[in-house]
This record gives structure tokens, C-alpha cells and sequence, in this order.
């Protein structure tokens, strides 16, 4: 069963190159490319892709901006940003918008497709830069707005995957030192990202109604 | 003879500088004693023919009144009896003149006699017959010129009378013409004509009125020599005036100098004889001066006690000398100021009472003073001094005005004198406070005006130059923000457009080697060109990330270097362990810095990657302000003891590069193993 995924990305030469690659494979179908997001945004609830591939780069709104919109009004939708070089600042906007993970374009194209398998199958990459930015993000915030679901705040063993994870440690080796299992640390990523997403919004609502500045 | 010639002309001299042009004054008959046929009118009617004239009988007093027209000033005149019948005993035999100030001169109003200061005739002899006069001889034909004065002003008509003589003829007299002329008065001297009383008799021919009469050769003293100080003279001066100074003057004659000696002067309000005192008394000329007689002795308010002021003067003489005093002339003269003073400063008109204020910068000033009005348009020497001024007394110029040079700025007073006809200088004179005002910028308040405006000047000066700074500097920034955007845009688009061509390609290659088609030997090319195009994109990463300005804080290069590691190192089967940060502070940290430090990163961790052998890096960053320290250990086999050929070519690198942007490079064995390298940057 192919992974069903569209594409957000104005860079069309590109985005077709991709698209024929993922013809190639069994693993991932690409039927659609959108060049923009506002067309995106119109068109995928009803597509109802498995995963989008977008752009951080594009004309008039940008990815980041697409994610936070996209993942509102299609709960769950996996999101996996394409960038042209590693920028973390905007990267991690991206996956407090809701991303759930992101891809350097350069990346060779079948771990591109790999991505995409890690992900559907809950998945959650990070890197130890955008770790640390987590762990920042958090203690900047120490306590959650009054708005925030309890559960906003890191527990304790996903502080620790986080610490670890911060140091350069792979998944394996925070599983083996945790005594859990892989695919635990990955739930305690995707846990992660989706407080992440959560104190976010949070903290946007609450800097909407004036209680944080 | 030299002496009465010389005083005669100090006598002329006391007359002053008047205009002494003979004024005629015109008479009209009133009415006379004389029969109605005796043509009284022809007297008057110009006409001077032998047989036209007033007869007049001298057997009798007759008398014969004549109007003034128009009433006449007070003065010097002169009337001329023109006796022109030819008959034998037409002149008179003796007559008077007398004057009046009654509004209708008739033979029953009230006259006053005039004393003839002077008098002649062109045939025959005139002689004085106190109070009349009389012609010794009697000619055929004859004029007969009578000076006198007339202390007061107003004279409306004057009274003709001939007396029965007994030595004269007792025919009647022709009186072919009588003229009167007006002289005006030369002199400030008051007295002169005013009638003089003395206490007992004077000798034959010697009359009181000489004391007033103008003429110095006239005297008078006492007839009997040892009077004393009972004997005195007593002026009447019409009214109570003010004196500068009384001239008195002794009889010009050797040998008579003790009898101008301690002289008493008295004046008075009232009429002596009653029982007020004298207001002022003085002495002077106590001692017998050696001075020439007939000089003047000056007496001055100083020279007495009381008010310098009075009607009446009462000399008389405390001298042992006989005959004492002898007097020959007495001269009064007023207090007179100046009525005021026009100031010109620079040529123009500076008014202002009751100061004057001369505007600053005033470089030549100018006073014309005015005098009062004077008798017969008399005009006054004159003199102006500045009080705390650099100079003394200064005298008008040809055109009246004094003029001074501009005085320093301060307060000075005008005084300003009148000199008697006789030239003495009042006592009394003007005085008007003078300022000359400072220039404006010495006034305290413009001074601080001006200091208030420099210091607002300046500081408008200091904002405009602050201004124009900002605006320089927001413009400096404006150039390096559109520098920075420009080279953002520059990395955008090399990286967007390049890059992504260059992307596109490594995944166009498994296009192409998904093709089964294809040798072995095509797909290695092929992979080989992947790769190239790959670690073009990255080199082109490199240096896009390095001239993005967007990377400049010590976060993105924080990132920026693990994310370098990492990818560099994990293909390789590397572990990377990572001690950063997790919040880093603002700096800014510029492109060639983060170039440099990227180059030197990269090249440590190829060294790692070819010289140590090591399967763990620990990449430890921290921040010890101001410096970014950047620590690479690695678990290899560490330095060799004299590092030579390329890795120490690559350490040398490092540390070049690091000191082209103030940093520093130290690579050292570890103790427990390894190797660690260590970046020091500045920021």
C-alpha cells in the first residue's frame, strides 16, 4: 500500500524531478504538486492526502504559516517540511506550527522516501539543534498559560529523551540507555512535538487575549 | 588824563554789545499851560521852519504835555530842543523834562523828573540847574540835546516845563521842534537810571543820581566830612529782585582811595525806614586796595550774610577817610540762568526733561543754549561745561552752539552760564542731568538676552548636528541594511536557483540509474556525478549560510556548527556527542567572522575524520563573554609528537584563519587520549 502524498512547492522543475522519482517507487504516490499554498489549503482538505511535503519557501504565504493553517483545519495531518538548507530558527517555527518533522532538499531522494515511511508509521526525527531549541522553548515558558490542557506540560522521561537526544545520542542508544524500546522513544517524540504544537497555540491564544507578552 | 579816559571807555564797554541803533519816538501835543494861540501843536509837527514853533511866555512856570506813541520801553533816550526862530531870547532860560506812566498824560497826572545824564548844545552853553537845566548864554539859534533814562518800562507821555529864570530872559521862548529818540540798553546793569536818595546833603553840583547814570566821570560823597556811617546812598531798584552781583565803583582820581573803603551794603524789601532789616549786608573792600582807583569792587551774595535779594541798596562807609563813601557808580545786575538748552547728538535733536539722554554711540555732541528774553533783544556771552566731563568751561562757537567730542557712557550734569554786560559770570546757572546711555549689548538684560540667545542658537546649532548625525547614521544603516538585503537576496537566490537546479539533479540521477538499461560503468559515472552535485549544493550551503545575514547571532552558528558535524560526521560512522547551549545571548557575529570559523571547524573535522582515527567527537560550545569557545575532542590517537606535512599545514590553517578575525586556534593531546582542538572567537 503506497503512501498517498501531495506536494506544496513553487519550484516546479524540482518539484516534477521529485515527483518522477516517487513514480519510480511503489512506496510513495504524488498525484498532485501545488506551486502555492493558498491553493493548497483550498484543495487538500477534499484530496485528503496521507502526508504533505511542503516547502518552507513559498510565494506569498509561506510553509510555515500553510502548517499552522492546514493541521487546524485537518487534524492529524502529517507534515514533513522541505528546505533548502538548514536554518533552525525557521524550522523550528515550522514544527511549532505543527510539522512534524523536515527533509534538507539535498537529501538523497530514496531517504526522502524513507522519511516519509518513518513518519507514517509514527516516526518523529530530530535532530539534537532543534532538541535543544525544544528544551529552551519549554524552560522559557516554565509555566503553561491558564488556557494550556494540563498535560502541555514535558514529563519527566520526555525531558529526558530530550536531554539525550540534545547531546547527539541516536534513538537506539536513548532507548538503550532509557531501557525502552525504539519505537518509545519515537511516541515520546511525537509527544513532544504535539505539546510543542499545543503550548504554541496556546501561547498564541494567550498573547491574542493579552495574558503573556 | 589817561585815567578818565580809559574808565570812560571800561564805561562804554559795561554798556555791553547791544544794538544802539536811536529809535525816533513819535509825540503828540496833549494840552499846555500856555495861551490857545500859542501853536502848542507845532512843537510836535515836523516842521522846522523859522517861523513855525510853540511860543511860550517865561515870565510864568509853563508846562506842555506830549504823548508817547506807542508807549515806550524803558531805556536811554535823548531828546533834542531845536530852537531855530532866529529871535533874540527865544531859547529857554531854564527847563525840565519830566516823565509819566499814567494811561492819559495831562498837567495834572503824575510825573517823575528825568535826570539829565547828559547834555549840550550846538550853540551857546547848557548848564545844570539841579534839578533843571539852563543855558548860560542865550543864542539866536541853537539845539540842545538832553540824554537821560528811563528805569521803567511803559512811558506813555512826557511833560515839557520852563521855569522863570531870574538871570534869563523873560521874553517869550520858540520852541521851533522837540524830537525824542530812544536808545537802547547795552546792559544787563538794572540800576542804571533808578532813582538815588541821599541821606544828608551833597556838595554844589553833585547829584545821587550820578551813582545810576551810567557815566563814571560823575560822582558824589557827602558835603560834610565827617558824617560817618551816618551818611548813605540809597538806590531804589523799582522792585525786589534777585542779584548776582553789585559792581561799585570808586571815582576815577588818584589820591581818592580811602574814600572807597570799607564800604557797607545793605538790601532790603521794605522801605529801610521801616522796621524790617536788611535781608543781605556785606562789607567789602575792607583794606585800601592797591589796585588802580576807579576799578570796580564786585560784591557777590558770598561776600554777606542773608539773601542775596532786595528793592532797596543802602551803602554807606565805616572809613576813617572824609568825605566817605565816595561813589561813582553803582551797577546792579540779576540773577539770569539760561532759559534751557537744545542737545544735538550727531546732528540730531536729543529731547528729554527732566533729563537728557543721549543715545549710545553718540560720537559729537552739541548744546545751543537759550537765554531769556532781554531788553531791546539784547544777547548774553554764554558758557557750558560738562560736569564729569574731561573738559572745563567751553565757549560757543561762531554759530553759537558748543560743541563737545561724544562722552564714555555714565551720568554727567549740563551746567550752563550767562555773562553780564559787564562780564561777570552768574553765580547761577543752568543745570540739566545729562545720560549717555551704553550701548545696548553693555545693558545687563540684552547681555543676558544674548547669552540666551547664543545658548539657544548653539543648541539649535547642536540638535541640527545631532539631527543631521541620526540622519547620517539612519542612512548609514539604510545602506547596510539594503547591503544586508541585497546580499540575503544574493544567498537567496543562489541558493534557491542554484541550489535547487543542483538538487534537482542528484535526484534526476536516480531517474536515470533506475533505468536497467544502464552499464555498470554508466551508473558509477553517474554516481560520481551525484555526488559532485551534492557536495556542490553543500559547499554552495556553506557559503550561502556564511554571507546570509540572517545567520548572524551566535544561535544559528551554534546550530549552523553541530549541524555541520553531524552530517560530516554520521555517514562516516562517527558518533556525535553534543554540549551546547540551549539559549545563547544576542550577538551579532559578522559573515567573515562565521566564514572564517566555519573553514577552520571544517578542516578540524577533517583531520579528525583523516588523522585520528577516532569513532567519537564530543563538540562542546559555550560562551565566555565575549568569546564563543568551540571545542572539538575526539578519541583518536591525538597529536604526533612533531606534527609535520598536511596536518600541520591544517593547524596552521586554523590558526591563520582564526587570527584574521581576532580569534585563536590550540590543538593539544588530550591526557586521557585524543585529541582536542580548541576555537576561541571573539564577538
Amino acid at each position: 500500500m503506497s503512501i498517498r502524498i501531495a506536494l506544496v512547492e513553487d519550484d516546479q522543475p524540482f518539484a516534477r524531478t521529485l515527483q518522477r522519482y516517487f513514480a519510480l517507487t511503489s512506496a510513495v504516490t504524488c498525484d498532485v504538486v501545488f506551486p502555492n499554498a493558498e491553493e493548497a489549503l483550498r484543495k487538500i482538505p477534499k484530496l485528503a492526502p496521507e502526508l504533505l511535503l511542503v516547502d518552507i519557501n513559498l510565494p506569498k504565504m509561506n510553509g510555515i504559516e500553510f502548517v499552522g493553517q492546514i493541521v487546524q483545519r485537518c487534524p492529524g495531518m502529517l507534515c514533513l517540511m522541505l528546505t533548502m538548507y538548514e536554518e533552525s530558527p525557521l524550522i523550528f517555527e515550522a514544527l511549532k506550527a505543527g510539522a512534524c518533522g523536515y527533509l534538507l532538499k539535498r537529501t538523497p531522494p530514496q531517504e526522502i522516501v524513507t522519511a516519509i515511511e518513518e513518519a507514517k508509521a509514527g516516526g518523529s526525527p530530530m535532530t539534537p539543534q532543534i532538541a535543544r531549541h525544544v528544551v529552551n522553548f519549554f524552560q522559557k515558558q516554565p509555566v503553561p498559560p491558564p488556557a494550556a490542557p494540563v498535560e502541555a506540560g514535558l514529563a519527566g522521561r520526555e525531558v529526558e529523551v530530550l536531554g539525550l537526544l540534545a547531546q547527539g545520542y541516536l534513538y537506539k542508544e536513548i532507548g538503550e540507555s532509557l531501557g525502552i524500546s525504539t519505537h518509545t522513544v519515537n511516541s515520546h517524540i511525537r509527544r513532544i512535538y504535539e505539546k510543542l504544537h499545543v503550548r504554541s497555540r496556546s501561547q498564541a491564544v494567550a498573547k491574542y487575549r493579552g495574558l503573556i507578552e | 588824563m589817561l585815567f578818565p579816559l580809559r574808565h570812560l571807555l571800561v564805561a562804554f564797554c559795561a554798556f555791553g554789545t547791544g544794538a544802539l541803533a536811536a529809535e525816533p519816538i513819535r509825540l503828540e501835543p496833549v494840552e499846555a499851560t500856555t495861551a490857545a494861540d500859542a501853536r502848542f501843536a507845532e512843537a510836535v509837527d515836523g516842521v522846522e521852519t523859522a517861523d513855525n514853533g510853540w511860543m511860550v511866555p517865561q515870565s510864568t512856570p509853563q508846562s506842555g504835555v506830549f504823548r508817547c506813541v506807542p508807549p515806550m520801553a524803558a531805556g536811554r533816550v535823548r531828546f533834542s530842543l531845536v530852537f531855530g526862530s532866529g529871535q533874540k531870547d527865544s531859547c529857554f532860560g531854564e527847563f525840565s523834562i519830566s516823565v509819566t506812566t499814567d494811561r492819559n498824560p495831562s498837567l495834572a497826572g503824575h510825573w517823575q523828573l528825568v535826570f539829565p545824564t547828559s547834555f549840550s548844545a550846538n550853540q551857546g552853553w547848557l548848564d545844570r540847574a539841579y534839578p533843571h537845566l539852563h543855558f548860560v548864554d542865550h543864542p539866536g539859534k541853537t539845539t540842545a540835546r538832553v540824554g537821560g533814562i528811563l528805569p521803567d518800562d511803559g512811558v506813555t507821555g512826557i511833560r515839557v516845563e520852563v521855569w522863570p529864570s531870574p538871570m534869563g530872559p523873560a521874553s517869550n521862548a520858540i520852541l521851533t521842534e522837540l524830537r525824542m529818540e530812544r536808545m537802547p540798553f547795552g546792559t544787563t546793569n538794572i540800576a542804571l537810571g533808578c532813582p538815588v536818595t541821599a541821606s544828608h546833603a551833597l556838595p554844589e553840583k553833585q547829584y545821587a543820581e550820578s551813582l545810576t547814570d551810567g557815566l563814571i566821570g560823575s560822582y558824589a560823597h557827602p558835603a560834610n566830612s565827617r558824617l560817618g556811617r551816618d551818611f548813605y546812598f540809597e538806590i531804589d531798584l523799582r522792585r525786589t529782585r534777585d542779584l548776582d552781583h553789585i559792581s561799585l565803583r570808586g571815582r576815577a582820581q588818584s589820591g581818592t582811595g580811602g574814600q572807597f573803603t570799607h564800604l557797607h551794603l545793605q538790601l532790603f524789601d521794605e522801605e529801610p525806614e521801616s522796621d524790617a532789616g536788611p535781608v543781605w549786608e556785606g562789607k567789602v573792600r575792607e583794606t585800601a586796595p592797591e589796585a588802580e582807583p576807579g576799578t570796580a569792587a564786585v560784591v557777590r551774595s558770598a561776600d554777606g550774610q542773608g539773601t542775596f535779594r532786595g528793592r532797596y541798596l543802602r551803602i554807606f562807609s565805616t572809613s576813617v577817610a572824609p568825605y566817605s563813601p565816595q561813589i561813582a557808580e553803582v551797577e546792579v545786575y540779576e540773577s539770569l540762568v539760561p532759559s534751557g538748552v537744545q542737545v544735538r547728538s550727531n546732528d540730531r535733536l536729543v529731547t528729554g526733561l527732566p533729563a537728557v539722554r543721549i543715545p549710545a554711540g553718540a560720537n559729537w555732541l552739541a548744546f545751543t543754549l537759550e537765554e531769556p528774553p532781554l531788553r531791546d533783544g539784547m544777547t548774553l556771552g554764554k558758557r557750558l561745561r560738562i560736569v564729569g566731563g574731561p573738559d572745563g568751561w567751553i565757549a560757543p562757537n561762531w554759530h553759537g552752539a558748543v560743541e563737545t567730542r561724544g562722552l564714555p557712557p555714565g551720568e554727567y550734569l549740563i551746567e550752563a552760564q550767562l555773562r553780564h554786560s559787564d562780564f561777570e559770570w552768574n553765580s547761577a546757572s543752568l543745570r540739566i542731568p545729562l545720560i549717555v546711555l551704553a550701548p545696548w549689548w553693555k545693558n545687563p538684560w540684552a547681555q543676558l538676552t544674548v547669552a540666551l540667545a547664543a545658548v539657544a542658537s548653539a543648541a539649535l546649532l547642536a540638535w541640527h548636528i545631532a539631527r543631521r548625525r541620526v540622519a547620517w547614521q539612519l542612512a548609514e544603516l539604510e545602506r547596510s541594511q539594503e547591503l544586508s538585503q541585497e546580499r540575503r537576496r544574493i544567498a537567496r537566490d543562489m541558493h534557491d536557483v542554484v541550489g535547487a537546479r543542483l538538487t534537482q539533479l542528484t535526484v534526476m540521477h536516480e531517474l536515470f540509474a533506475a533505468q536497467e538499461t544502464l552499464s555498470w560503468k554508466t551508473r558509477e559515472r553517474l554516481e560520481e556525478l551525484t555526488t559532485t552535485a551534492r557536495d556542490a549544493v553543500g559547499a554552495l550551503d556553506e557559503a550561502v549560510w556564511a554571507i546570509n545575514p540572517r545567520n548572524d547571532t551566535l544561535q544559528n552558528i551554534a546550530d549552523y556548527l553541530c549541524h555541520a558535524a553531524s552530517s560530516y560526521l554520521s555517514p562516516l560512522d562517527i558518533r556525535l556527542r553534543q554540549h551546547a547551549p540551549e539559549a545563547w545571548p544576542e550577538r551579532e557575529v559578522g559573515a567573515q567572522k562565521r566564514h572564517q570559523l566555519l573553514l577552520a571547524f571544517k578542516e578540524a573535522l577533517q583531520n579528525i575524520v583523516k588523522h585520528a582515527g577516532a569513532n567519537l567527537v564530543t563538540l562542546t560550545l559555550r560562551f565566555e563573554d565575549p568569546v564563543m569557545v568551540i571545542c572539538l575532542d575526539d578519541n583518536g590517537c591525538g597529536l604526533p609528537p612533531d606534527a609535520a606535512g598536511p596536518e600541520k599545514d591544517g593547524l596552521e590553517n586554523m590558526r591563520t584563519r582564526l587570527a584574521a578575525v581576532g580569534g585563536s586556534c590550540v590543538a593539544q593531546t588530550r591526557a586521557e587520549g585524543g585529541t582536542r582542538v580548541e576555537f576561541r572567537l571573539p564577538v
